[in-house]
């Protein structure tokens, strides 16, 4: 997976461990309004759909 | 700057990611003897406490605001390398501290190498580890400690397991800081960031520095990924500014990227070793947390709950604390007892009553709300419930412009506003703290029922519309609604216009649910309650007997002599004593009448006359306006005071209420219409009548600056809309 987007968003999320080549889960794909929530290294997080969109990713085999 | 000042002990700086038990750990290490402050020229809370160590003694242990990484972008962000690296404003501690959650470890090992880079003494406590244990899998700490070269202790802070050995291990590093100093972990090795690195380390000041190269690479890591043009960081030398802008700007060009290479080479580090020391579970089902989530964040059952929730919460506050206040009421009303029988009447006696011990009860009146809003921020963020709360709410709030966790302060406005200022303090960032500070006074709080009781039982009639919404009920819904609809209002146009800032994407980490740690709960709930006490209440105690003073001297008012003649009149009259005691009363309460409207206050309602004189107030109403501003519901019996009926006449009084409507202006018409009532309640919906509020918010924001605005922007708004209300009803036709 990529990461698009803002410097510091893109700082944060690889900083919680959203890297290329990481394994993601879609925990939740939509709850009460529009966040979306995934795991990654067994953490959870949670981001808006609008800016999840900036997630590139690509199904793992 | 070199740091000269002697230390009278070690300082220890504890830090680590959010949600690691960080607060639990502290207050099980410090015990009952911490204090709170604030981090220099921000409010973030600072808990230092004192921990013994074995051969050693105390060392003062200093709590760092949780963080995910020492890359900063905001000034709350910042703290967190300014106090685990010691950068001015924050001392540089002698050991660092670092809680890492067990079953999070890749992720806090991450900070851990930061730290370790930065070449200060490190000590490791390993938490979680019972957690980690039930899901199957462990961690090997002698593997753990040879691969990051500092000492690891495992330990579970909530059931206080590994905290012996955890203070052997501290005690034994700062004994011998070469112990929890083994350099990077992780070092850039690729040629052209290696060059970047050292282009920023050669700018970097002295006192960063302190000429180590290992603490100058790692600071110049930080900056290069920390800095840029949008971020909020104070402090940052300008040559260092221009290095990291350069050096940025030379590897965008080589089509290199910085940021990505230093994170990724670090949890490249971590995930070529973490087999070494961290042994998988054999069963992967979904874990507890999941499935409550499935419930919890559930758009149906989830919303239900969440609701339920809140209705809890603000029921407590709103009725619950009831009796908690009234005992409050009652225990100062037993001591002015007490003091009467003891001083002889006078004005030393009067100060002690109606000043003092009446200013010591509006203060401490505030605590039950208080303590009970504490108690529940306390549970929501001790189980994790906190950042559900901001997910559930997040598409609300932010089309407001406010956090998701400012709903909670909002709440609890309806409330009060002193408990929702003091709340606000779960928010992260400053913007939203202060963007949810300066709307939460606009919720109808329970001190603006009395007024609203009265001037709609008063002036409105008790009929129904069609027979079947009664006019009074329907008013008082009107008046929630409007207040709640100008609140969002103001946090729709500040948000846009004075707190306009970066919209920052949310990135919201939902921790698994925990069992809340009571102890810590508590010490929350007493911390709140005594830094209000000390912090505010002192403003709020030294203004009610301002205004207390304000509203009863000059002491002597004008034909005051002809008062203690009727009352010898009646003492001589042949009437049994209950009329007798009728009388007097009534004559107690013309003369308090009178006198209200000969001191200053009185004065100041007739000087402010010419301004309320467009909103349809009389000078009259004009002192009830100056009382109320020790809190709004004390409207009501200082009207009963001017209009010489007595202060102890209530909302729901019939007396007050026919006063009131037999008032009259010099030319016969009556002062009170509906019209004046309805001008009225806009301005008490509005208007920053409150020193409490104000008090909170300057403790709140450590600024007099902004507190002026909350009045003055509340105050404005309030005349206008009483304007609108009062002059646009009389073009209609009414009153």
């Amino acid at each position: 997976m990529e990461i698009g987007g803002e410097r510091s968003f893109r700082r944060r999320l690889m900083e919680l461990g959203f890297l290329p080549g990481t394994l993601v889960r879609v925990v939740r794909r939509v709850g009460v309004g529009d966040l979306v929530e995934l795991e990654v290294r067994g953490c959870h997080v949670s981001v808006r759909m609008g800016e999840a969109a900036q997630l590139l990713t690509e199904p793992a085999g | 700057m070199i740091q000269t000042k002697r230390r009278a002990r070690p300082q220890v700086a504890l830090a680590g990611n959010p949600n690691t038990g960080k607060t639990t750990l502290f207050n099980q290490l410090t015990g009952s003897d911490h204090k709170v402050g604030n981090y220099p020229g921000v409010t973030v809370d600072r808990h230092i406490g004192k921990l013994l160590v074995p051969e050693l003694g105390l060392v003062d242990l200093m709590d760092v605001p949780g963080t995910y990484s020492l890359s900063a972008r905001s000034r709350e962000e910042q703290l967190a390398i300014q106090a685990v690296a010691g950068l001015d404003p924050c001392e540089r501690p002698d050991v660092v501290l670092l809680v890492v959650d067990a079953t999070q470890l890749a992720r806090n090992l991450y900070l851990a190498l930061q730290v370790i880079e930065l070449g200060l003494p490190v000590v490791i406590a390993l938490n979680m580890t019972d957690e980690l244990e039930k899901t199957g899998r462990g961690v090997d700490v002698a593997a753990l400690e040879e691969e990051l070269g500092v000492p690891v202790a495992a330990i579970s802070a909530l059931r206080r397991r590994g905290l012996a050995e955890l203070r052997d291990k501290l005690g034994a590093v700062l004994g011998d800081t070469a112990r929890g100093t083994p350099g990077a972990r992780w070092q850039p090795t690729d040629e052209a960031l290696v060059a970047d690195v050292e282009a920023v380390g050669s700018t970097l000041p002295d006192d960063w520095t302190s000429r180590a190269d290992d603490r100058s690479r790692a600071l110049a890591l930080w900056a290069l990924l920390s800095l840029d043009d949008a971020d909020e960081l104070e402090g940052v030398p300008e040559p260092v500014r221009a290095a990291v802008n350069e050096r940025r700007r030379m590897a965008q060009e080589a089509g290199r990227e910085i940021d990505k290479a230093v994170i990724a080479g670090r949890y490249g580090w971590i995930d070529e070793r973490i087999d070494r020391f961290l042994s998988e579970g054999s069963t992967q089902r979904a874990s507890l947390t999941e499935r409550i989530d499935a419930v919890l964040l559930n758009p149906a059952a989830g919303f239900a709950i969440f609701l339920v929730l809140m209705g809890i919460v603000f029921q407590s506050l709103f009725s619950w604390a009831d009796p908690l206040i009234g005992a409050v009421e009652w225990a100062m009303g037993w001591l002015a007892t007490g003091v009467e029988a003891v001083v002889p009447e006078g004005l030393v006696r009067e100060f002690l009553t109606e000043g003092l011990i009446a200013g010591v009860g509006s203060v401490v009146v505030f605590l039950p709300q208080i303590l009970l809003l504490f108690l529940f921020v306390g549970l929501m963020e001790g189980t994790g419930y906190m950042a559900r709360v901001a997910f559930l709410m997040d598409r609300l709030m932010k089309a407001l412009g406010l956090h998701g966790r400012a709903f909670v302060p909002m709440l609890s406005g309806f409330a009060c506003a002193i408990p929702a200022v003091l709340a606000t303090r779960t928010m992260e960032r400053r913007r939203d703290r202060m963007l949810t500070m300066m709307v939460v006074p606009l919720m109808t709080c329970s001190a603006r029922l009395p007024v609203y009781v009265l001037i709609i039982g008063a002036l409105f009639p008790p009929q129904k519309l069609f027979g079947a919404v009664p006019v009074q009920g329907l008013l008082m819904v009107a008046m929630y609604l409007f207040s709640t609809l100008v609140a969002l209002g103001a946090a729709a146009v500040l948000g846009r216009t004075l707190f306009k800032g970066p919209s920052v994407p949310l990135i919201l980490e939902l921790p698994p649910y925990r069992l809340p740690h009571w102890p810590s709960v508590l010490r929350m709930m007493w911390q709140k309650g005594s830094v209000f006490l000390r912090e505010a209440g002192g403003v709020i105690l030294v203004c009610t007997i301002a205004l207390w003073i304000l509203l009863q001297f000059p002491k002597q008012a004008p034909g005051a002599e002809g008062y203690a003649e009727r009352r010898e009149a009646v003492a001589a009259m042949q009437v049994d004593d209950s009329e007798r005691e009728e009388l007097v009363a009534a004559i107690d309460a013309e003369e308090s009448g009178a006198r209200l409207r000969a001191s200053y206050g009185g004065r100041l309602g007739r000087a402010f006359e010419p301004v309320l004189e467009p909103l349809g107030f009389d000078w009259k109403i004009g002192i009830g306006l100056i009382g109320a501003f020790a809190a709004r519901e004390v409207f009501v019996s200082t009207l009963g005071v001017v209009y010489g009926v007595g202060a102890e006449e209530d909302e729901s009084s019939t007396t007050l209420r026919e006063t009131i409507r037999a008032e009259s202006r010099s030319d016969g018409k009556p002062v009170y219409t509906p019209l004046v009532g309805l001008s009225l309640m806009v301005f008490f919906a509005l208007a920053c009548q409150c020193m409490s509020t104000l008090a909170v918010v300057k403790r709140e924001t450590q600024s007099w600056g902004w507190t002026i605005f909350l009045f003055t922007y509340m105050t404005v708004l309030a005349w206008v809309a009483s304007f609108v209300v009062y002059q646009g009803g009389r073009l209609l036709g009414f009153g």
